[in-house]
């Protein structure tokens, strides 16, 4: 792969790149130095895919980032440590059902997300608030929503799940 | 381990990106730039394209990020400490550590080598002949691995680029590779920070934590310098190791900067003063608390139980002697007329030469603001570090504004330095001749050694000495691989590293294991 092949593949797949290393569990800093990593790998690959087979040449880089990180975890000693093929093929399958295959279908998804965001109020956007946008300690937004520390984690995760259902049933019917 | 809920981490993710800001960065300059500087991640990159299906076999074969890694770098560390604790420290007074706890310490750190420089070859300089040859001289450079940088306002910047001089630079889970003007190369540990000084011809770095090797090609207009918090280590044209190395053994935090010469010479120099020129082969220690040391080794010492322990402990006394003895042949030695002479000579040029730059008061004015804003900023992320995450960020903006202001003044002031140490002539004169001095206090020290039986005696019982622990420490390693290779087997996870750190530790359990003969091929690769 010459420079400039690279340079197209970077600029194509580099986001959804980053966001499936995010999706594996990977913080912003490590996913932004894995992302280098990723490419870095494919520029010196013997045969990569060929450049127009663009699910092809994502599922290539998926590969090599899912094992950078997984390679990063093991030596960090950070969870997870290892997967099982199950775990892999589910990881994959959710990630593919999402459109993570295809860049521009990622888009969708997560303009999809956005939306359903938007819609949300009340305490269930008062706790994604606190969470992710104040980054507020799971104590913190307990005592402010008069919940248990369980149930702060219940609710968030409650959230998120309604979220994703909302995102693929927009998505689906556009 | 329970399976993960990957509809929950996809939402997480669309969180994280949608409310916490966390967007996708734009690598691709990063990545052509670390391409075109000749990036070290490793060539052969075939194995770690992995799919699914072979993820587990291509886990083990998945190319390092340049560099070996945090926990790499924690085992070499462990096993330097360990190592260098029975090997004892030296005095900073004394000026020469045994050459067997270098060639430890060399064996222990060349762990965290960058991956695709050979590592005989140290951090290696690609093309030492490219500086400034009536061009512009080169910027500080990024060569390789993984940093997190911040420029002298403390605002991240992205690797693979020219940096500003106040930069610092941090490194987590893999190393980086740094080039100072064309002439210095530092290869960073894993988990070390430091912020690039210095100025043009004299470049300098400060180390605050981890461990760097540095190779210099010499010059007469070309100087480095490391500076931690300890002391300082100068060099002229050589390679060498700057560690700082932290204990709590008894209880209380001692740090230490260890200083190992690989080639060429290096002039250490103790916050309270005190100099030492350490040759290749040599180890020096600027340690904080020799007294609490001491009393850990003794300690260390008791614990021997297993014949192993007690065969380790009656070498390290031995080896005690021994070096005792040195320390006695050296300070006879330096006391002769020829070196005494010699030594005079050094320490009077020396003396001359920062009397020099005391009295200059433009370059001092220079220093100062320098030192000063770098305390300022260091002290800054010291106090960073501690915040609560959630103030972090906040407190990020307050000091890029802060600093902001004073990075002309930095940059103005350490091009006036690089300005005065390059064309005032009295300054040019006096380290001209300083380093003449020193070079022939090496010649003569070195000259006299070699002809002393004594120490020649002495020497040899050490290098049998040194012997035992290279085959105790290859034990070691042999072990602890095999266990790291069974545990990948077994699929032992976490729990199981944990334990065979524990073995390996501090303890004086040295090799005394009854699990996991090695494999033959000896020192794992990281």
């Amino acid at each position: 792969m010459d420079e400039t092949g690279l340079t197209r593949i970077v600029e194509e797949h580099e986001e959804s790149v980053y966001r499936y290393l995010k999706y594996l569990g990977a913080e912003h800093a490590t996913a932004e130095d894995l992302v280098q990593e990723v490419f870095l790998v494919a520029f010196r690959h013997a045969q990569p895919p060929p450049r127009s087979e663009t699910r092809r040449v994502a599922g290539w880089l998926r590969g090599i980032a899912r094992n950078l990180f997984l390679t990063h975890c093991r030596r960090t000693k950070r969870e997870p440590l290892r997967w099982g093929e199950e775990a892999l093929a589910a990881a994959e399958a959710t990630w593919r059902a999402h459109g993570g295959d295809d860049p521009s279908h990622l888009q969708r998804t997560l303009e999809a997300f956005r939306a359903c965001l938007a819609n949300l109020n009340g305490r269930n956007r008062l706790a994604l608030e606190l969470r992710y946008v104040e980054r507020r300690p799971r104590a913190e937004i307990a005592q402010r929503l008069d919940l248990g520390l369980e149930g702060v984690k219940a609710m968030l995760k409650r959230i998120r799940a309604a979220l994703v259902k909302c995102m693929a049933t927009r998505r689906d019917a556009e | 381990m329970s399976e993960p809920d990957w509809e929950d981490r996809f939402a997480e993710m669309a969180l994280r990106e949608v409310l916490a800001g966390e967007r996708p960065p734009s690598v691709k300059a990063r990545v052509l730039a670390r391409i075109r500087a000749g990036d070290p991640t490793r060539a052969d990159a075939t194995d770690a394209t992995g799919t699914a299906e072979n993820a587990e076999d291509a886990l083990e074969e998945a190319p390092r990020p340049g560099w070996t890694n945090r926990s790499a770098g924690r085992r070499s560390a462990a096993r330097g400490r360990s190592l260098r604790r029975s090997l004892g420290r030296a005095r900073v007074a004394v000026g020469f550590a045994l050459a067997a706890a270098a060639l430890l310490l060399v064996a222990g750190l060349r762990a965290w080598g960058p991956g695709g420089i050979p590592l005989e070859g140290g951090p290696g300089i690609a093309n030492p002949g490219s500086m400034a040859k009536g061009g512009v001289y080169p910027a500080p450079r990024l060569l390789g691995g993984l940093a997190t940088i911040h420029d002298a306002a403390g605002r991240a910047v992205a690797g693979g680029e020219a940096l500003t001089r106040g930069a610092r630079l941090r490194t987590e889970a893999t190393g980086a590779l740094l080039n100072l003007g064309g002439y210095a190369s530092v290869a960073m540990a894993p988990e070390s920070e430091l912020t690039i000084t210095g100025a043009a011809e004299a470049e300098a770095i400060h180390l605050d934590a981890g461990a760097v090797e540095c190779e210099v090609v010499g010059g007469e207009e070309r100087t480095f310098v490391v500076r931690t918090a300890q002391g300082e280590a100068a060099v002229l044209g050589t390679r060498f190791t700057v560690e700082i190395q932290e204990s709590k053994e008894t209880g209380v935090t001692i740090k230490r900067m260890v200083v190992t010469v690989l080639a060429g010479v290096v002039l250490t120099t103790a916050l309270q003063g005190e100099q030492a020129l350490v040759k290749a082969g040599e180890t020096q220690v600027i340690a904080e608390d020799r007294e609490e040391e001491a009393e850990a080794e003794e300690a260390e010492g008791k614990k021997a139980k297993t014949p192993e322990q007690k065969e380790f402990a009656a070498a390290r006394m031995l080896r005690e002697e021994v070096r005792s003895e040195l320390a006695a042949i050296r300070e006879r030695v330096l006391k002769s007329e020829a070196v005494a002479t010699a030594r005079r000579a050094a320490m009077g040029a020396t003396a001359a030469y920062a009397k020099a730059l005391a009295e200059h008061a433009d370059y001092q004015e220079a220093e100062r603001l320098v030192t000063e804003t770098h305390a300022e900023v260091r002290g800054a992320w010291r106090r960073l570090r501690e915040m609560p995450r959630e103030e972090i960020r906040e407190a990020m903006r307050d000091m890029r504004e802060a600093m902001q202001g004073k990075r002309e003044e930095i940059e103005q002031a350490v091009a006036t330095r690089a300005e005065i140490l390059r064309t005032d002539p009295t300054l040019t004169q006096l380290r001209a001749a300083r380093q003449a001095a020193l070079a022939k206090l090496y010649d003569t020290l070195q000259a006299a050694l070699d002809t002393d039986e004594a120490y020649q005696a002495a020497m040899a019982q050490s290098e049998a000495l040194q012997a035992l622990w290279n085959e105790r420490n290859q034990e070691s390693v042999n072990a602890w691989g095999g266990r790291g290779r069974r545990r990948d087997q077994d699929g032992g996870g976490d729990h199981g590293d944990r334990r065979g750190r524990r073995e390996r530790g501090d303890r004086g359990d040295h090799g005394d294991r009854d699990e996991g003969e090695g494999p033959a091929e000896g020192r794992p690769t990281f």
